[in-house]
């Protein structure tokens, strides 16, 4: 027997004016907002709740609400870093499971490309024993979580490169992937080193990026709209703020989020037929499929290095092409699960990996600060 | 032994409380831990309370100043504030205490490697009386006393 969803997903947008710098962060997720809203079959008048993360507010869901002339009864503008939306959904479900609210919109938007800045936008506060240094944020954190998994396991270069090689070959299949060029391992290695170990291309690029989804409770959800995307459970965990206080370095969030999420959701992780999670670089994807479960920890080298994570492979990794070769936004949470929504309603195109029921959605904040799953089932689950 | 001026350009934060009174340690060239006697242990960064065991009044104590690279970066490039120090060290120290502390290693950047012996230096951010620890192999600071 199948366990109940938790929440269903009843509409889901990206924004049409990304990398066009004519909207400000508000402005992009507003056009998310009410393209999600269009597919989902309620009135703005029936969204009650509103959850946003933002590195452009500092009062995220205030800022959105007035912008989009509505009055919520339910905010909550939980920022935990770049998995911050795939924790609201579980938030989401709390609260319409709660009667908090009935129709909630999870938005995010983020300009840093249109900006012109070239750097991933933050409006954190110094961390006043880290950021004296000059560390190039976050990709010296993980550099080094990068460098201790090479000195720990033998992980090598090449095998990170794959992580950027795969995700390549899937932004090929995808007509809105930024970065299309086809590449090797070895073109990978012969970019210009950044933070060593890490060469620019095991660092995902720095673009705009917007989206909404429209939730509400499984029930309603029946009545309202055609193709529901359920969520079936939930997690999160957080670890540490700053890099110095992580436990180890190479242990990923994923190992104490994932099998919580999965518990909740009565599924395995042998039943996940796509894998979208985190790739702000190469070491980020590898240590998630580490922590997920699907190899031990210090063997995602080996893992990844037959391509399995590839088209046609067994394991799709990052339909869309991710951080390293789609879009990376600055917070990614909001891009993984609109893959994950268009894999489930078989929207995804050339890259749909054939019958897809179940995703699996990781997340990470910061440096391995924070970490958030989610696992997703497409309409046909509930029968 | 005399520490080498060492300093880089940067950027200055805001402190305050157990912050200001770290750097201020700092600026008398001394690097400063706490230590939690109901657990016998170390804490850094500096805080209110042992977060094992949420005991108050921690003890500021002069750490040894001894430790090893727990791992490291060779950054090539540089965030806002930081231009044209690259190629520079971004690393985790582990100190004898048993603490792990952000710091850079000031030495030739492809002589470093995780496990080498460190001992604490101290450099100065740009122009400033602004002081934090950074760390040179421990054999360097021995050849230099």
């Amino acid at each position: 027997m199948r366990n109940e969803p938790i929440l269903a997903i009843i509409g889901a947008s990206a924004s049409a004016s990304e990398d066009q710098g004519i909207y400000s962060s508000a402005g992009l997720m507003a056009e998310a907002v009410v393209a999600a809203v269009a597919q989902s079959g309620v009135k703005r008048s029936q969204i009650d709740g509103l959850l946003s993360a933002s590195a452009y507010y500092y009062m995220p869901t205030p800022t959105l609400a007035e912008y989009l002339g509505i009055r919520p009864s339910y905010t909550d503008s939980t920022t935990i870093g770049g998995c911050s939306n795939i924790a609201h959904l579980r938030h989401a479900a709390f609260a319409i499971d709660s009667g908090a609210c009935d129709v909630a919109v999870i938005a995010h938007a983020s300009t840093q490309r249109s900006d012109g800045k070239r750097r991933v936008k933050s409006m954190s506060e110094p961390l006043a024993y880290e950021l004296p240094y000059g560390p190039l944020w976050p990709i010296a954190g993980y550099a080094m979580i990068a460098r201790r998994h090479m000195h720990e396991f033998g992980t090598t270069s090449e095998q990170l490169a794959e992580v950027a090689v795969a995700a390549r070959k899937w932004a090929l299949l995808n007509p809105g992937a930024r970065w299309t060029e086809p590449i090797t391992a070895a073109d990978v290695l012969a970019s210009p080193m950044i933070a060593e170990p890490l060469h620019r291309l095991d660092c995902c690029m720095v673009t705009d990026g917007a989206g909404a989804l429209v939730v509400t409770s499984p029930e309603r959800a029946r009545d309202l709209c055609e193709n529901p995307v359920y969520v079936l459970g939930g997690a999160e965990t957080h670890v540490a703020r700053n890099v110095s206080q992580l436990p180890d370095f190479v242990t990923a969030p994923a190992t104490i989020t994932a099998p919580k999420a999965l518990r909740q959701a009565g599924v395995e992780l042998s039943d996940i037929d796509n894998f979208q999670v985190y790739d702000a670089f190469t070491i980020t994807t590898l240590q998630i499929l580490e922590g997920l479960g699907l190899c031990p920890i210090g063997e995602g080298g080996a893992f990844v290095e037959d391509g399995r994570t590839r088209p046609g492979g067994s394991t799709p990794v990052n339909t869309s092409g991710g951080g390293l070769s789609y879009r990376h936004p600055g917070m990614l949470g909001m891009t993984l699960l609109l893959e994950a929504v268009a894999q489930l309603r078989r929207e995804a195109g050339d890259r749909q990996v054939e019958d897809s029921m179940l995703s699996l959605v990781h997340g990470l904040g910061g440096v391995q600060m924070s970490g958030a799953t989610a696992i997703l089932a497409g309409p046909g689950w509930v029968g | 032994m005399t520490d080498p001026a060492f300093s880089f350009s940067g950027n200055v934060p805001d402190l305050s409380g157990e912050e200001k009174t770290f750097y201020d340690f700092c600026r008398q060239r001394r690097l400063v831990i706490q230590y939690c006697a109901k657990c016998d242990s170390y804490v850094f960064y500096p805080r209110s309370v042992c977060p094992d065991c949420w005991e108050g009044g921690l003890a500021w104590v002069d750490a040894s100043g001894r430790g090893s690279v727990f791992t490291f970066t060779i950054q090539h490039r540089e965030p806002p504030g930081y231009e044209g120090q690259a190629p520079y060290v971004v690393a985790m120290v582990e100190l004898e205490e048993g603490v792990r502390m952000m710091t850079r290693i000031v030495a030739e950047p492809y002589g470093v490697t995780i496990g080498m012996p460190v001992r604490v230096a101290f450099a100065n951010i740009g122009d400033t009386d602004f002081t934090v620890p950074v760390f040179v192999p421990e054999q360097e600071a021995e050849s230099s006393a």
